[in-house]
């Protein structure tokens, strides 16, 4: 059985502080008119909603799945479920409810994710994997900057590599804008039924090299003060020291923002007369060592393409989350991909990254840009926490 | 009732500990079975309204006596039970029903302070040098008695993880600042103002932790990396202190205690915690004790020191430092204003205190009324002949010589002494303030007079001694030089060099190889291989180490002191880029560790196997002098 993309949406994303234009939208609010954009007219025939969402805790917690469906104007009989695979969540929201329709257990529903990181910020949701010594002392648990560091300083990538992928990023981003590459964002309406945000507001499209160049790194404090950068070096006794080249402008953005995919059954796309836009040919998740945690991308992919029984020359567009520039460029010289197919209308160092919806937000991107460009296949790939990454190809239809 | 009196004032019981037959208080099977009854007595009298614990001597408690650990560590040898036992006192600890209050005196460490923390109240006297500590996990355990659940409790877990895993103590200032006690009271009324406290009492709910509140995630997460740091994953101790502060603080009191005793009985019960036990609490403590015996039956007056150079200086400003007279010998005015000022700049480091004569002076004459004679001049054989023919010329036949050589044997220096049987081999560390060991080496024809005298030395400094035959590079010397050529051979071996530190603080090494050679210095490691390649009776070293040593001594980088060595030291210390392997091979890491652990173990049992020195002495030696994995409890295992 295979399992349909018919729509893949996202909100724009706003800048996750207090003077960000989602701010004051509740993230149940957002996510429901995600859920009302992505099910259109076909709500009454949703039958499960999986939401990826990392901090689920707060007015994010208690299942936001179900909230939201609630919210919406989806019916009662529509479930929800939230999941977390921290960053990749979004993507393993699609992935579970594909394998549901290829199973053969679902035939119409919707893969979102959510993250209001203005409201509930980064490690609200507490977890004994930054806390519990048995974990954190015994497997070098790092902050996630101090293990792009790491990357950085192991492959040899210097400041000025990494703020000029930065740039590019940049670059790309404000090129996607300004030609409106960008179809599948949806507004973000107020209480008044105002439009709150229409276009995503983290990129700095004048940001140059020299400016880049002059942000000061923002893990070495701690990497030094809080011992982390001796938990890096004793798991890589190979390297003396570990370089801190990543900083605010290097690194991915904190934003808020979500995202909705209505993924359908062959029977559905008859029943109700659904125009797919790409098909889900393969997906894979894998574990690595937590302490680099943010290479797996790598050995994901390669375990997609098997699964695909594609080669990577196959694939035309590549999305790999830009949770850090050393992230990108080591997965990219691993698999010796050439960037001018990777992240090519910029990735979350230019737009940000709102955790639990940047998955199934790269899926909108990659489709929206595989159809500008006419081209078939396109592999999404996200790192994560603790040392996992999922993945999934896709071919446009 | 042999080690505390009760009396009472206004319905306040007040209960005075004053261990017999002791300088200190220590809480041990007597003392704790004592305070059991008493606290049991007095709840169930309708009379007594409050508790006051309060120290007779003039510190408050010295905490768990360990051989009373090893004692219940021996006696309990299944888990189970040993947990039954500790259960018990903890269960005892929280038997406070009445209102109770430590008023705390001097010195309050480990099961002292947790004595104090099992309290509703507790407040310091004035005066009294207030030191509050738990130094539990610097002797390889933890704290068994509540230490780690109610100290967070009561002053938050920052501060908590500081005393607990840093062991160090703190004092009154910060332990009222943080809440550890409530109040400094002065002397004269310590009594009326603890009565007042404990009869105005009411009872509070205590207050749930939030152990997964931000703040507290992030101060777990970076004491958690800065133990790991220290500690390199080498020590059980560490990890099971930090486990049972997580845990025991996710529930409530009592669950907390159980869990920290359970993680106290898996400490206890690891291999390395009673290695560790016994070769730096026991064996330690019967060297102190041998030298304490030596120091009764030849007490030392006054110290001769031949020498005022970086050693001789430091020699006798510890000697001052520990209330003991000196005489110091330099070869002309200049060089003994040079010894003052280095002897009075090491005094400033040392806490103030009333300090005896320093005499300094040209003439050997001086040194008739000393003891012992020490000689730390340059390592030169002939000038060391010189000095020591000269200094036999004028001292007492009852006074000991001995040199602070740390390379040239004992027996050769002795040659030319009329009477070699007083000369013997006193071998200080650097820096001497610090280091707790003191090599005691015996030439051929050393008496056992001046071995004693040389421990009476080591009992007066407050050091720890061992006693070495004398062999080539002694004992530590060719430990830490094992260590350092093996380190030296790995690099030859294209291990990138920053691997081979990283991996040997892995085994628990203080100092990596290549930095300590800096410190030591190229040369003098030059020397050392240059010596052993024209011995007959030494393995000859490798050509590759030679080559390499002789090109660090060549270009003048010697170490530390010329700014380059294996290390550049400017702008900041970082590896010589120079020793990059241009084919890094593939060793694995367990492999490289083995190595230099085992290059280190392999000469100390060599020198124990052929008698020079005894097990104990081997394992305190090598873990005191130069930091030899100290979680093994030292090279020699039984």
């Amino acid at each position: 059985m295979d399992c349909y993309i018919i729509s893949a949406l996202r909100s724009p994303r706003g800048i996750g502080k207090d003077h960000g234009s989602l701010h004051r939208i509740t993230s149940v609010n957002l996510l429901s008119q995600l859920l009302d954009a992505a099910a259109s007219k076909y709500s009454e025939h949703i039958e499960e909603v999986i939401t990826g969402c990392v901090m689920p805790v707060g007015e994010q917690g208690a299942n936001i799945a179900r909230s939201a469906i609630l919210k919406s104007s989806l019916p009662i009989t529509t479930t929800g479920m939230q999941i977390n695979r921290f960053c990749s969540s979004g993507l393993d929201a699609m992935n579970l409810l594909a394998y549901k329709i290829m199973a053969n257990q679902a035939d119409l529903g919707i893969a979102s994710g959510v993250e209001c990181m203005s409201r509930v910020p980064i490690l609200a949701d507490g977890g004994a994997l930054v806390a519990d010594p048995s974990i954190t002392y015994q497997h070098n648990i790092v902050p996630q900057g101090i293990s792009a560091d790491l990357i950085a300083t192991l492959s040899g990538y210097s400041r000025e590599r990494l703020d000029e992928y930065a740039h590019m990023s940049q670059q790309r981003a404000y090129n996607a804008m300004k030609k409106g590459y960008l179809k599948s964002i949806v507004p973000i309406y107020s209480a008044m039924g105002e439009i709150a945000l229409a276009v995503d507001e983290h990129p700095r499209p004048k940001t140059t090299l020299k400016d880049l160049s002059q942000l000061k790194p923002s893990f070495e404090l701690m990497g030094k003060m809080a011992g982390y950068d001796s938990l890096a070096t004793f798991k890589y006794p190979e390297c003396e020291k570990i370089e801190h080249h990543h900083h605010a402008g290097n690194s991915s953005g904190i934003v808020d923002g979500a995202s909705a995919m209505l993924l359908a059954s062959k029977k559905a796309i008859q029943d109700y007369n659904l125009s797919p836009k790409a098909r889900i040919i393969a997906t894979s998740q894998i574990g690595i060592d937590p302490t680099i945690m943010l290479t797996a991308p790598s050995k994901a992919i390669e375990l997609c393409l098997k699964r695909a029984k594609l080669k990577k020359q196959d694939i035309d567009l590549w999305e790999i989350n830009e949770a850090f520039a050393s992230v990108v460029l080591n997965i990219t010289d691993t698999l010796s991909l050439p960037l001018n197919k990777v992240n090519v209308n910029g990735g979350a160092i230019a737009y940000g990254h709102p955790l639990g919806a940047t998955g199934a937000m790269l899926v909108s991107t990659i489709i929206d840009e595989l159809i500008r460009q006419d081209l078939k296949y396109g592999c999404v790939a996200l790192c994560t926490a603790a040392g996992m990454a999922s993945a999934a190809i896709i071919e446009r239809l | 009732m042999k080690h505390f009196t009760l009396t009472h004032q206004e319905k306040i019981a007040i209960i005075s500990f004053d261990m017999q037959d002791k300088t200190v208080n220590l809480l041990d099977q007597s003392t704790l079975r004592e305070l059991q009854s008493l606290i049991k007595k007095l709840n169930q009298d309708d009379q007594t309204e409050g508790i006051i614990i309060k120290s007779i001597k003039p510190n408050f408690c010295h905490g768990a006596c360990v051989n009373f650990i090893q004692k219940i560590m021996r006696t309990h040898d299944k888990a189970h039970d040993l947990y039954q036992k500790i259960w018990d006192m903890q269960t005892f600890l929280l038997s406070f029903n009445k209102p109770t209050l430590a008023l705390i005196n001097g010195q309050c460490l480990g099961g002292g302070l947790e004595l104090a923390l099992a309290c509703h109240y507790r407040l310091g006297i004035k005066n009294t040098k207030l030191r509050l500590a738990l130094p539990e996990v610097r002797l390889g355990i933890i704290p068994g008695l509540g230490g780690t659940q109610r100290l967070p409790r009561l002053i938050g877990l920052e501060n908590a993880l500081q005393m607990l895993l840093k062991g160090a103590p703190i004092r009154e200032e910060t332990a009222l600042n943080q809440g550890l006690i409530d109040d400094m009271v002065s002397e004269n009324q310590a009594i009326s103002q603890a009565i007042s406290v404990l009869k105005a009492h009411k009872k509070t709910p205590p207050k749930p932790f939030r152990l997964y509140h931000p703040n507290n995630l992030m101060t777990l997460s970076a004491a958690s990396a800065l133990a790991k740091k220290t500690a390199q994953g080498c020590y059980i101790n560490v990890e099971n202190l930090l486990q049972a502060v997580y845990e025991g603080l996710l529930v409530d009191l009592e669950n907390g205690l159980k869990t920290e005793t359970e993680y106290f009985v898996k400490t206890l019960m690891h291999p390395n915690t009673q290695a560790m036990l016994k070769t730096l609490y026991t064996d330690r403590q019967a060297l102190r004790k041998t030298a304490k015996f030596a120091l009764n039956k030849y007490p030392i007056h006054h110290l001769g020191i031949i020498g005022g150079g970086f050693m001789g200086s430091a020699i006798a400003a510890h000697a001052l430092a520990n209330n003991l007279p000196v005489t110091l010998i330099e070869k002309d005015q200049a060089c003994l204003m040079q010894a003052k000022t280095h002897i009075d700049e090491l005094l400033t480091k040392y806490p103030p205190s009333k300090r005896p004569k320093l005499k300094l002076t040209q003439s050997y004459s001086e040194l008739k009324n000393c003891e012992l004679v020490i000689e730390a001049v340059t390592e030169d054989l002939n000038l060391k002949h010189d000095i020591l023919t000269q200094a036999e010329s004028h001292i007492s036949d009852e006074t000991i010589l001995a040199s602070n050589t740390s390379t040239i044997p004992i027996t050769e220096l002795a040659s030319v002494l009329k009477s070699p049987k007083r000369f013997v081999g006193i071998h200080f560390f650097s820096p001497v303030a610090k280091m707790a060991l003191v090599e005691i080496i015996q030439g051929k024809s050393t008496n056992k007079r001046a071995i004693d005298i040389a421990k009476s030395l080591t009992a007066t400094l407050q050091k720890t001694p061992i006693l070495v035959k004398d062999i080539r590079g002694f004992y530590t010397s060719s430990v830490c030089m094992g260590y350092i050529y093996e380190g030296i051979t790995l690099l030859c071996e294209g291990v990138p060099p920053q691997l081979i530190e990283n991996l040997a603080k892995q085994i628990g090494m203080p100092a990596p190889p290549l930095a300590l050679i800096d410190e030591i210095g190229i040369d003098v490691a030059w020397h050392i291989l240059k010596e052993s390649e024209k011995d007959n009776n030494s393995p000859k070293p490798n050509a590759q180490v030679m080559a390499l040593v002789d090109q660090l001594y060549q270009a003048g980088r010697l170490g530390r002191k010329t700014q380059k060595g294996f290390y550049n030291y400017k702008p900041n210390k970082h590896l010589w880029e120079d020793l990059q392997p241009t084919n890094p091979s593939d060793i694995p890491h367990e492999t490289i560790k083995e190595r230099l652990k085992q290059a280190q173990v392999s000469i100390a049992e060599s020198i124990y196997k052929q008698g020079y020195i005894s097990r104990e002495e081997a394992n305190v030696g090598a873990i005191l002098g130069l930091g030899f994995c100290p979680q093994t409890g030292g090279p020699i295992k039984d």
